[in-house]
């Protein structure tokens, strides 16, 4: 016996527990989307002539992503988008999923642009971790270097990322672990801007949704799923974070959502006390990019590899 | 009746199960990590399990 759609009666796909109801395949998929269109009006995230570059890493949240905004966008007749993937080097990990995002991105006729770490920094992951210990710390700050300055060069207004709901709450946890108010209001739907020409603003669609619920409309909409892990992974805070909190859910259904919506009350506080007054946003010495130092992380970093 | 919980490498045996959720559990899985397939198709964790199915489960957690 099969359990059966709270709308239609036809065969569920999905429970949820923190709304007590069952979704067929379609109008779970037609909810999921009403849901993201909510996120993307109540936070003013697009304007109608936008141009919007996809960061698109050929996993399923970003596919999933990219498959949503094309959709959505048909209807924004100004609105353009473009995607872009940061090859960072892992032979048998990003290889295979930037076939992915390349494939994607023809069914789709969306515009795909590859920066490397090769290219820009001399190096690949896989070249700089041979006399390393620790991946992550370095891919995080040299992908977003990247990021910034190629959807700048090919004149988006935004990028748009795939953090979802479990990305988000995971980062407001760490931070409040670790102390770091300052960072913490760098979180957001549409974080603060960095008012510098340079910056090229974020925004996060899928903020308010499950990761579980973008993996199963990406499964749904038949998008390739790429299943192996980076190798650099690191056994860290955020997976400490990550199991904790999917165990709540689990005993306390809604607790993500619950804490989410706590830290949105929490935000404008935090940020009229914690945002930097006058924020001493300057050219990095080496590279250009925006700094609140001499010299920005990524040059820094350029210097040990 | 026994089912089979396939999981990446993995195959979990757990018997008399009611539910995929409770399939999902008995293979020591945290049922919000996963998507859950019989017979091809995504089932929900409501789901009855009445025979000697085979489940498989599908990671969606980022990082591993
Ligand atoms: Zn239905
Ligand atoms: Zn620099």
């Amino acid at each position: 016996m099969s359990s059966e759609c709270w709308k239609c009666g036809d065969t569920a796909v999905i429970h949820r527990k923190y709304e007590g109801k069952s979704w067929c395949s379609e109008h779970f998929q037609e909810q999921f989307e009403s849901l993201v269109k909510d996120t993307v009006r109540e936070n003013d995230l697009f304007e109608n002539d936008d141009r919007v570059c996809v960061a698109l890493s050929g996993g399923m949240d970003s596919s999933a992503l990219l498959l949503f905004l094309v959709e959505l966008f048909e209807d924004w007749k100004n609105a353009e988008l473009i995607a872009l993937t940061v090859d960072e080097g892992i032979e048998n990990y990003r290889d295979e999923s930037i076939e992915i995002a390349k494939e994607l991105c023809d069914d789709l006729g969306v515009e795909l642009h590859i920066a490397s770490f090769k290219e820009e920094f001399g190096k690949s992951l896989d070249e700089i971790m041979e006399d390393k210990d620790y991946g992550c710390t370095y891919c995080g700050v040299l992908r977003r270097w990247i990021l910034n300055k190629k959807s700048r060069e090919l004149d988006a207004d935004k990028v748009a990322t795939a953090h979802n709901l479990d990305d988000e709450l995971q980062s407001v946890f760490m931070n409040y672990l670790k102390g770091d108010m300052k960072r913490m209001v760098r979180l957001g739907a549409k974080p603060a801007v960095i008012d510098d020409e340079k910056f090229v603003p974020r925004v996060k669609p899928f903020r308010e949704t499950p990761e579980k619920e973008i993996a199963l409309y990406g499964r749904l909409r038949d998008l390739e799923l790429h299943q192996t892990e980076c190798p650099y992974v690191e056994d860290s805070l955020r997976f400490d974070v990550r199991d904790f909190l999917n165990e709540m859910e689990r005993k306390r259904p809604s607790t993500k959502f619950t804490a989410l919506r706590a830290f949105d009350k929490l935000l404008p506080v935090l940020e009229e006390k914690f945002s930097e007054e006058d924020p001493s946003i300057r050219s990095c010495e080496e590279c250009g990019e925006i700094t609140s130092g001499d010299v920005c992380k990524a040059c820094q970093f350029r210097k040990e590899i | 009746m026994v089912v089979n919980v396939v999981y990446g490498d993995e195959i979990f045996q757990v018997k008399e199960p009611e539910t995929v959720e409770e399939a999902v559990e008995g293979a020591d899985v945290n049922p919000e990590t996963v998507i859950v397939e019989m017979e091809g198709k995504v089932v929900s964790l409501e789901e009855r399990i009445e025979g000697d199915e085979e489940i498989k489960l599908i990671n969606v957690v980022s990082g591993g």
